[in-house]
């Protein structure tokens, strides 16, 4: 089985591994250095994209990580300042999970270890007041089992254990992760705890007991409409609204400045959601569509006679043969995984 | 025509971090680049922070006298 990663988007800083850094308004595929050399081909299926400001690391189903992108302040586990294509990270450990913020990287373990490198001036880290780690440095969780689910915004990070305790550190500003500190340079217990959550911003959701829960800044009104919501099945976040999935019907609520919130959306066939910074992705089996704000490419090209970087519809963005696997959204960027049957 | 402006979001200035050699402020932007604001524009009373790689911008919601801790530094 050979998987390919489309992408399209923000590529200023190489973040895209297409070799260069020029945005792309068309999907194309991302190369990695592999050992047979440099291929678009993929042998291994890809579980995750995780995507920072400025650096992507794409997680494999064999636990490696490989990435690509600004390595500034040492987000990417290596010591070259970027990597203009995906390169697998030299980690000492099989990972299961990874997370990323705006200069930092989550590296989960196979054996629920969190290691976590790059830049976080407010406690992204989780590593007490360094500013700075430039090879991931494991920090200091209780035994509480496994852990179930990581989540992350630009400047804060929230793990969910199976028991369903919630740990949280980095930027605390709005008040978003607890009633306390602005800052949480170590992980901490948050006192509630949560079916699922989702990290905006300036701001958290927590599902609780069959309810949502806001906490944090809340200029846009959101709590409120959120006590409306019945059943609660998935909630996402982009930087400055929420999206959730209730029953068939997928809903938003909160900035709509370049068509964020998308109209009530009733979901007919099984889907695939991602949420990137201020975009979002509904994927089919074959097909893609994308909404939101998509100045650098990462909506597609407009379809309609619609111009400009707003797009307030869902616009189809692949139509290929290739079945699609998963589709994963970041700072105006978007991944697109595909499995290429043989015979195409 | 042109895309209508529009101030894509607030933020406040305690979120900004305040370069002092180039008297700047700066703020993630969606997009990847960072939205910039000039302390001495600021004190002119401009309060929009543009970001220099795309159309977005937002605004700073401050009071003047928080300026002076940063005239300072």
């Amino acid at each position: 089985m050979t998987y390919h990663l489309y992408v399209c988007g923000s590529n200023g800083s190489f973040q895209l591994g297409l070799d260069d850094d020029e945005d792309r308004h068309r999907l194309e595929c991302a190369q990695f250095q592999t050992e047979i050399g440099r291929t678009v081909d993929l042998d291994i299926r890809p579980i995750k994209v995780a995507c920072g400001g400025n650096h992507t690391l794409v997680l494999l189903e064999n636990g490696q990580v490989y990435g690509a992108g600004s390595s500034r302040y040492g987000q990417l586990a290596c010591f070259q300042e970027s990597l203009p294509i995906f390169q697998k990270l030299d980690l000492p450990f099989k990972i299961k999970d990874v997370v990323a913020g705006w200069n930092y990287t989550v590296f989960i373990s196979a054996y629920d270890e969190v290691y976590t490198c790059g830049q976080g001036l407010t406690g992204e880290l989780g590593l007490g007041k360094t500013h700075l780690q430039s090879l991931p440095a494991k920090i200091e969780l209780p035994d509480n089992g496994r852990i179930v689910k990581a989540g992350s915004s630009l400047h804060n990070v929230v793990l969910q254990f199976e028991n369903g305790e919630l740990y949280g550190f980095g930027n605390n500003k709005k008040g978003q992760l607890l009633d306390g500190p602005k800052v949480l340079w170590t992980p901490t217990r948050l006192p509630i705890r949560a079916r699922d959550f989702a990290l905006a911003r300036d701001f958290a959701v927590f599902s609780s007991d069959g309810r949502l829960l806001l906490q944090g800044k809340d200029q846009y009104g959101i709590a409120e409409r959120l006590q409306t919501v019945g059943q609660i099945d998935r909630i996402w976040a982009m930087w400055s609204s929420v999206h959730l999935l209730s029953g068939r019907q997928l809903v938003s609520y909160g900035n709509n400045s370049h068509g964020q919130l998308v109209l009530p959306t009733t979901i007919g066939t099984p889907v695939k959601i991602a949420i990137g910074s201020e975009h979002g992705l509904l994927a089919e089996k074959f097909r893609v569509f994308a909404w939101g704000w998509g100045e650098h490419g990462n909506c597609g090209q407009h379809q309609k006679e619609k111009t400009g970087v707003t797009f307030d519809y869902m616009n189809e963005i692949y139509t290929e043969q290739h079945v699609v696997v998963d589709v994963f959204a970041g700072c105006a960027t978007t991944w697109v995984v595909v499995r290429c049957s043989e015979n195409v | 025509m042109s895309e209508t402006i529009t101030v894509y979001d607030q933020v406040e200035i305690e979120d900004f971090v305040f370069d002092p050699t180039q008297r700047i402020f700066t703020y993630p932007c969606p997009c990847g680049d960072r939205f910039q604001i000039g302390l001495d524009d600021m004190l002119d009373g401009e309060d929009i922070a543009v970001c220099p790689s795309c159309s977005l911008m937002v605004k700073i919601i401050f009071d003047e006298e928080d300026l002076a801790e940063y005239v300072d530094s």
